[in-house]
Protein backbone atom coordinates (compact mmCIF):
# COMPACT_ATOMS: atom_id res chain seq x y z
CA UNK A 1 0.00 0.00 0.00
CA UNK A 2 1.42 3.30 -0.25
CA UNK A 3 1.27 6.60 1.23
CA UNK A 4 -1.62 7.65 -1.28
CA UNK A 5 -3.55 5.30 -0.19
CA UNK A 6 -3.39 5.37 3.61
CA UNK A 7 -3.68 9.23 2.76
CA UNK A 8 -7.13 8.05 1.48
CA UNK A 9 -8.52 5.45 4.16
CA UNK A 10 -7.76 8.13 6.68
CA UNK A 11 -10.25 10.95 4.95
CA UNK A 12 -12.47 7.84 3.56
CA UNK A 13 -12.90 7.27 7.15
CA UNK A 14 -13.30 10.76 8.37
CA UNK A 15 -15.78 11.44 5.15
CA UNK A 16 -17.74 8.09 6.14
CA UNK A 17 -18.29 9.41 9.99
CA UNK A 18 -19.26 13.02 9.02
CA UNK A 19 -20.99 12.79 6.09
CA UNK A 20 -23.34 9.04 6.00
CA UNK A 21 -24.29 8.29 2.49
CA UNK A 22 -28.06 7.55 1.65
CA UNK A 23 -27.28 3.76 0.99
CA UNK A 24 -29.83 4.00 -2.36
CA UNK A 25 -27.10 6.23 -3.30
CA UNK A 26 -25.84 4.90 -7.59
CA UNK A 27 -23.06 6.73 -9.30
CA UNK A 28 -24.79 8.57 -11.44
CA UNK A 29 -25.83 12.18 -12.43
CA UNK A 30 -29.08 12.01 -11.06
CA UNK A 31 -28.65 10.96 -7.59
CA UNK A 32 -25.18 12.78 -6.95
CA UNK A 33 -25.58 16.10 -5.48
CA UNK A 34 -23.03 18.36 -5.96
CA UNK A 35 -23.13 19.22 -2.58
CA UNK A 36 -22.30 15.53 -1.55
CA UNK A 37 -19.49 16.03 -4.33
CA UNK A 38 -18.06 19.38 -3.07
CA UNK A 39 -17.99 17.50 0.36
CA UNK A 40 -16.21 14.41 -1.03
CA UNK A 41 -13.53 16.65 -2.99
CA UNK A 42 -13.41 19.37 -0.40
CA UNK A 43 -11.23 16.25 1.29
CA UNK A 44 -8.58 15.90 -1.08
CA UNK A 45 -5.36 17.69 0.16
CA UNK A 46 -3.08 20.26 -2.08
CA UNK A 47 -6.28 20.01 -5.22
CA UNK A 48 -7.53 21.99 -6.92
CA UNK A 49 -10.34 19.80 -7.04
CA UNK A 50 -12.23 21.32 -4.43
CA UNK A 51 -13.28 24.50 -5.97
CA UNK A 52 -13.97 22.59 -9.56
CA UNK A 53 -17.14 20.03 -8.44
CA UNK A 54 -19.85 21.82 -10.89
CA UNK A 55 -17.35 21.16 -13.52
CA UNK A 56 -17.12 17.73 -12.83
CA UNK A 57 -21.00 17.12 -12.36
CA UNK A 58 -21.08 18.45 -16.24
CA UNK A 59 -18.76 16.32 -16.95
CA UNK A 60 -20.66 13.56 -15.66
CA UNK A 61 -22.60 11.83 -18.37
CA UNK A 62 -25.93 9.36 -16.44
CA UNK A 63 -24.31 6.27 -17.23
CA UNK A 64 -20.34 7.07 -17.09
CA UNK A 65 -18.17 5.07 -15.04
CA UNK A 66 -16.49 5.90 -12.41
CA UNK A 67 -12.87 5.55 -14.26
CA UNK A 68 -14.05 7.62 -17.07
CA UNK A 69 -15.22 10.32 -14.33
CA UNK A 70 -11.66 10.21 -12.89
CA UNK A 71 -9.95 10.17 -15.46
CA UNK A 72 -12.18 13.26 -17.86
CA UNK A 73 -11.86 15.34 -14.66
CA UNK A 74 -8.50 14.98 -12.88
CA UNK A 75 -5.93 13.94 -15.89
CA UNK A 76 -3.94 16.56 -15.12
CA UNK A 77 -2.38 15.05 -11.89
CA UNK A 78 -2.14 10.92 -11.49
CA UNK A 79 -2.05 11.21 -7.57
CA UNK A 80 -5.21 13.51 -7.66
CA UNK A 81 -6.99 11.24 -9.93
CA UNK A 82 -6.36 8.21 -7.26
CA UNK A 83 -7.56 10.19 -5.11
CA UNK A 84 -10.93 10.72 -6.36
CA UNK A 85 -10.88 7.54 -7.60
CA UNK A 86 -10.44 5.97 -4.15
CA UNK A 87 -12.48 8.28 -1.78
CA UNK A 88 -15.49 8.21 -4.88
CA UNK A 89 -15.48 4.35 -5.18
CA UNK A 90 -14.75 3.40 -1.50
CA UNK A 91 -17.67 6.47 -0.15
CA UNK A 92 -20.35 4.80 -2.25
CA UNK A 93 -19.57 0.73 -2.63
CA UNK A 94 -20.13 0.21 1.19
CA UNK A 95 -23.57 0.80 0.89
CA UNK A 96 -23.92 -1.29 -2.28
CA UNK A 97 -21.97 -4.26 -0.25
CA UNK A 98 -24.69 -3.73 2.96
CA UNK A 99 -27.38 -4.08 0.12
CA UNK A 100 -25.50 -7.04 -1.09
CA UNK A 101 -25.35 -8.62 2.19
CA UNK A 102 -28.99 -7.77 3.30
CA UNK A 103 -30.33 -9.25 -0.11
CA UNK A 104 -28.09 -13.01 0.74
CA UNK A 105 -29.16 -13.06 4.55
CA UNK A 106 -32.80 -12.63 3.17
CA UNK A 107 -32.19 -15.54 0.88
CA UNK A 108 -30.30 -17.67 3.41
CA UNK A 109 -33.72 -17.01 5.78
CA UNK A 110 -35.88 -18.24 3.09
CA UNK A 111 -33.57 -21.47 3.28
CA UNK A 112 -33.75 -21.64 6.86
CA UNK A 113 -37.39 -21.39 6.78
CA UNK A 114 -37.75 -24.29 4.33
CA UNK A 115 -35.42 -26.30 6.68
CA UNK A 116 -37.77 -25.46 9.75
CA UNK A 117 -34.97 -23.83 11.68
CA UNK A 118 -34.17 -19.54 12.37
CA UNK A 119 -31.28 -17.45 12.04
CA UNK A 120 -30.02 -16.68 15.21
CA UNK A 121 -30.31 -12.74 16.05
CA UNK A 122 -27.70 -12.57 17.84
CA UNK A 123 -25.29 -14.18 15.10
CA UNK A 124 -26.63 -11.50 13.00
CA UNK A 125 -26.66 -8.61 14.93
CA UNK A 126 -22.34 -9.92 15.26
CA UNK A 127 -22.25 -10.12 11.44
CA UNK A 128 -23.55 -6.30 10.88
CA UNK A 129 -21.46 -5.38 14.22
CA UNK A 130 -18.78 -6.51 12.11
CA UNK A 131 -19.47 -5.29 8.35
CA UNK A 132 -19.87 -2.09 10.35
CA UNK A 133 -17.03 -1.46 11.79
CA UNK A 134 -14.71 -2.74 9.15
CA UNK A 135 -16.71 -0.91 5.95
CA UNK A 136 -13.92 -1.11 3.44
CA UNK A 137 -13.02 -4.96 3.71
CA UNK A 138 -13.76 -6.88 0.76
CA UNK A 139 -17.57 -8.54 0.75
CA UNK A 140 -17.71 -12.20 2.65
CA UNK A 141 -19.26 -15.03 1.13
CA UNK A 142 -22.15 -15.93 3.77
CA UNK A 143 -23.39 -19.13 4.49
CA UNK A 144 -26.25 -19.74 7.53
CA UNK A 145 -24.88 -22.41 9.66
CA UNK A 146 -27.39 -25.69 10.64
CA UNK A 147 -27.31 -24.20 14.04
CA UNK A 148 -29.06 -21.06 12.51
CA UNK A 149 -25.46 -18.59 12.72
CA UNK A 150 -24.28 -16.94 10.38
CA UNK A 151 -20.68 -17.78 8.33
CA UNK A 152 -18.40 -15.25 6.44
CA UNK A 153 -15.84 -16.60 3.88
CA UNK A 154 -12.85 -15.03 2.23
CA UNK A 155 -10.49 -16.91 -0.12
CA UNK A 156 -8.15 -16.15 -2.54
CA UNK A 157 -6.09 -17.98 -5.32
CA UNK A 158 -3.17 -18.19 -3.32
CA UNK A 159 -4.56 -20.11 -0.79
CA UNK A 160 -5.28 -17.35 1.94
CA UNK A 161 -8.69 -18.07 3.65
CA UNK A 162 -10.45 -16.53 6.50
CA UNK A 163 -13.72 -18.18 7.86
CA UNK A 164 -15.82 -16.06 10.71
CA UNK A 165 -19.19 -17.73 12.83
CA UNK A 166 -20.47 -15.14 14.56
CA UNK A 167 -21.20 -17.22 17.90
CA UNK A 168 -23.16 -14.27 19.14
CA UNK A 169 -22.26 -11.79 22.49
CA UNK A 170 -19.63 -10.50 20.38
CA UNK A 171 -17.65 -13.80 20.07
CA UNK A 172 -16.51 -15.27 16.21
CA UNK A 173 -14.85 -18.68 15.83
CA UNK A 174 -12.51 -17.97 13.06
CA UNK A 175 -10.07 -20.43 11.18
CA UNK A 176 -7.20 -19.21 9.31
CA UNK A 177 -4.84 -20.32 6.36
CA UNK A 178 -2.52 -18.36 4.99
CA UNK A 179 1.05 -19.44 3.42
CA UNK A 180 4.09 -18.12 4.54
CA UNK A 181 6.07 -15.88 2.08
CA UNK A 182 9.47 -17.15 3.10
CA UNK A 183 8.82 -21.40 3.10
CA UNK A 184 5.30 -21.58 0.89
CA UNK A 185 4.47 -23.67 3.82
CA UNK A 186 0.44 -23.20 4.68
CA UNK A 187 -0.05 -22.31 7.89
CA UNK A 188 -3.79 -23.09 9.35
CA UNK A 189 -5.43 -22.13 13.18
CA UNK A 190 -8.69 -21.74 14.47
CA UNK A 191 -9.73 -21.01 17.42
CA UNK A 192 -12.22 -18.33 18.96
CA UNK A 193 -11.66 -14.48 19.92
CA UNK A 194 -14.11 -11.07 20.20
CA UNK A 195 -15.08 -9.37 17.67
CA UNK A 196 -12.48 -6.89 18.72
CA UNK A 197 -9.89 -9.16 19.58
CA UNK A 198 -10.20 -10.49 15.85
CA UNK A 199 -8.07 -7.61 14.50
CA UNK A 200 -4.96 -8.72 16.41
CA UNK A 201 -4.79 -12.01 14.22
CA UNK A 202 -5.62 -10.42 11.12
CA UNK A 203 -2.66 -8.73 11.96
CA UNK A 204 -0.51 -11.76 13.34
CA UNK A 205 -1.65 -13.21 10.19
CA UNK A 206 -1.35 -10.76 7.92
CA UNK A 207 -4.53 -11.47 6.10
CA UNK A 208 -4.65 -7.51 4.35
CA UNK A 209 -4.31 -8.62 0.89
CA UNK A 210 -6.75 -11.22 1.21
CA UNK A 211 -9.26 -8.78 3.08
CA UNK A 212 -8.59 -5.72 1.62
CA UNK A 213 -9.57 -4.34 -2.02
CA UNK B 1 -16.04 -55.30 0.71
CA UNK B 2 -17.95 -52.95 4.19
CA UNK B 3 -15.54 -51.21 6.03
CA UNK B 4 -12.51 -51.16 2.95
CA UNK B 5 -10.60 -48.12 2.48
CA UNK B 6 -11.44 -46.52 -1.14
CA UNK B 7 -8.48 -46.23 -3.28
CA UNK B 8 -6.75 -42.67 -3.80
CA UNK B 9 -8.10 -42.56 -7.28
CA UNK B 10 -11.62 -43.25 -6.14
CA UNK B 11 -14.06 -40.28 -5.90
CA UNK B 12 -17.02 -39.53 -3.68
CA UNK B 13 -19.79 -36.95 -3.52
CA UNK B 14 -21.43 -35.18 -1.08
CA UNK B 15 -24.65 -33.76 -0.72
CA UNK B 16 -24.42 -30.10 0.25
CA UNK B 17 -28.17 -28.13 0.44
CA UNK B 18 -28.74 -24.39 -0.84
CA UNK B 19 -28.05 -22.81 2.72
CA UNK B 20 -24.36 -24.11 2.84
CA UNK B 21 -23.35 -23.05 -0.92
CA UNK B 22 -21.57 -20.37 -0.97
CA UNK B 23 -22.08 -17.14 -3.41
CA UNK B 24 -18.97 -18.38 -5.65
CA UNK B 25 -20.77 -21.83 -5.90
CA UNK B 26 -18.30 -23.68 -3.63
CA UNK B 27 -19.47 -25.30 -0.43
CA UNK B 28 -19.22 -23.66 3.36
CA UNK B 29 -16.81 -26.19 5.22
CA UNK B 30 -19.42 -27.08 7.55
CA UNK B 31 -20.91 -29.59 5.26
CA UNK B 32 -17.80 -31.71 6.41
CA UNK B 33 -18.47 -31.60 10.30
CA UNK B 34 -20.26 -34.35 11.85
CA UNK B 35 -23.89 -33.65 13.09
CA UNK B 36 -25.09 -34.76 16.12
CA UNK B 37 -24.50 -38.72 17.02
CA UNK B 38 -22.80 -39.05 13.48
CA UNK B 39 -19.41 -40.82 13.85
CA UNK B 40 -19.32 -40.34 10.02
CA UNK B 41 -19.90 -37.78 7.18
CA UNK B 42 -22.07 -39.89 4.52
CA UNK B 43 -21.17 -40.11 1.22
CA UNK B 44 -21.21 -41.94 -2.39
CA UNK B 45 -18.81 -43.95 -4.11
CA UNK B 46 -19.15 -42.90 -7.93
CA UNK B 47 -16.78 -45.04 -9.67
CA UNK B 48 -18.86 -48.28 -7.96
CA UNK B 49 -21.32 -47.48 -10.58
CA UNK B 50 -19.10 -48.06 -13.32
CA UNK B 51 -16.91 -45.61 -15.16
CA UNK B 52 -19.26 -43.00 -16.75
CA UNK B 53 -19.79 -39.49 -14.53
CA UNK B 54 -23.30 -39.15 -15.74
CA UNK B 55 -24.37 -42.78 -15.23
CA UNK B 56 -22.57 -42.71 -11.79
CA UNK B 57 -24.07 -38.89 -10.69
CA UNK B 58 -27.52 -40.52 -12.00
CA UNK B 59 -27.69 -43.92 -9.35
CA UNK B 60 -26.66 -41.42 -6.68
CA UNK B 61 -29.65 -39.35 -7.18
CA UNK B 62 -31.68 -42.70 -7.67
CA UNK B 63 -30.75 -44.33 -4.56
CA UNK B 64 -29.90 -41.21 -2.10
CA UNK B 65 -32.34 -41.78 0.71
CA UNK B 66 -32.57 -38.06 2.06
CA UNK B 67 -35.16 -35.27 0.35
CA UNK B 68 -32.33 -33.03 -2.12
CA UNK B 69 -33.38 -29.69 -3.22
CA UNK B 70 -33.75 -28.56 -6.68
CA UNK B 71 -31.39 -25.80 -5.55
CA UNK B 72 -29.06 -28.33 -4.10
CA UNK B 73 -25.56 -29.83 -5.27
CA UNK B 74 -23.65 -32.79 -5.18
CA UNK B 75 -19.73 -31.87 -4.11
CA UNK B 76 -17.18 -34.11 -5.90
CA UNK B 77 -13.75 -34.93 -3.99
CA UNK B 78 -11.27 -37.63 -5.03
CA UNK B 79 -9.82 -39.47 -2.15
CA UNK B 80 -6.40 -38.99 -2.74
CA UNK B 81 -6.55 -35.53 -2.60
CA UNK B 82 -8.34 -35.01 0.68
CA UNK B 83 -6.19 -37.82 2.39
CA UNK B 84 -2.67 -35.72 1.08
CA UNK B 85 -4.49 -32.38 2.49
CA UNK B 86 -6.18 -33.51 5.84
CA UNK B 87 -3.72 -36.05 6.97
CA UNK B 88 -1.81 -32.86 7.59
CA UNK B 89 -3.80 -32.04 10.46
CA UNK B 90 -5.19 -35.48 11.65
CA UNK B 91 -3.88 -38.62 10.44
CA UNK B 92 -6.85 -40.48 11.96
CA UNK B 93 -8.95 -40.00 8.71
CA UNK B 94 -10.31 -43.00 6.83
CA UNK B 95 -12.67 -43.09 3.89
CA UNK B 96 -14.48 -46.13 3.91
CA UNK B 97 -17.03 -48.40 1.98
CA UNK B 98 -20.10 -49.12 4.08
CA UNK B 99 -22.90 -50.06 1.63
CA UNK B 100 -26.61 -49.55 2.84
CA UNK B 101 -28.86 -52.87 2.79
CA UNK B 102 -32.37 -53.01 1.58
CA UNK B 103 -35.01 -51.13 4.31
CA UNK B 104 -38.20 -48.94 4.92
CA UNK B 105 -38.70 -48.43 1.53
CA UNK B 106 -35.50 -47.40 0.66
CA UNK B 107 -33.28 -49.18 -2.21
CA UNK B 108 -30.32 -50.87 -1.03
CA UNK B 109 -27.26 -48.16 -2.26
CA UNK B 110 -24.07 -50.04 -2.20
CA UNK B 111 -22.16 -46.37 -2.91
CA UNK B 112 -22.98 -45.62 0.75
CA UNK B 113 -19.65 -44.99 2.39
CA UNK B 114 -18.18 -42.82 4.94
CA UNK B 115 -15.61 -40.20 5.87
CA UNK B 116 -14.44 -41.35 9.51
CA UNK B 117 -11.98 -40.08 12.04
CA UNK B 118 -13.14 -36.92 12.24
CA UNK B 119 -12.53 -33.96 14.87
CA UNK B 120 -15.66 -33.90 17.46
CA UNK B 121 -19.03 -31.48 16.36
CA UNK B 122 -18.79 -28.03 17.30
CA UNK B 123 -15.11 -28.17 18.14
CA UNK B 124 -12.85 -25.48 16.26
CA UNK B 125 -11.08 -27.92 14.97
CA UNK B 126 -13.61 -29.84 13.12
CA UNK B 127 -14.49 -26.06 11.45
CA UNK B 128 -10.59 -26.46 10.06
CA UNK B 129 -11.17 -29.43 9.09
CA UNK B 130 -14.05 -28.15 7.41
CA UNK B 131 -12.70 -26.04 5.48
CA UNK B 132 -9.96 -28.10 4.33
CA UNK B 133 -12.16 -30.85 3.19
CA UNK B 134 -14.02 -27.76 1.09
CA UNK B 135 -10.84 -26.98 -0.72
CA UNK B 136 -10.92 -30.35 -2.01
CA UNK B 137 -14.24 -30.24 -3.96
CA UNK B 138 -13.13 -30.33 -7.53
CA UNK B 139 -16.76 -30.23 -9.26
CA UNK B 140 -20.26 -29.20 -7.97
CA UNK B 141 -23.49 -31.22 -9.48
CA UNK B 142 -26.80 -30.72 -9.77
CA UNK B 143 -28.63 -32.86 -6.75
CA UNK B 144 -31.92 -32.99 -8.82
Amino acid sequence: MTGMWESSSMLDQQITHQYPIDSSLNFNKQKISQQWLTRILSQIPNSETSMQSPKALNLLTPDDSLTNFADDFTNHNQQIRLDVFELIYKTISTPAKHRRYRKRIKILSKFAEQDEFSMNSASQHDFWQFVSRWPHIRQGNLALLENGNLRAVWKDEQGAHLGLQFLGASMVQYVIFNRRKVAQEVSRVAGRDTIDGLEQQIQVFDLNSLLYE
Amino acid sequence: MKGDDLSESDNVVRYVKPSLILDDGTPEGSNFQLRLKETGLSVNWLEIFGPNRSKQLAEVRRLFRLEVSGNGRFAEINVGTLMRAVRMEISTLRVIHSPLEEEGGFMADPSHSEIVGLPPRDSDQASLIGDLIAECVSDMHPAK
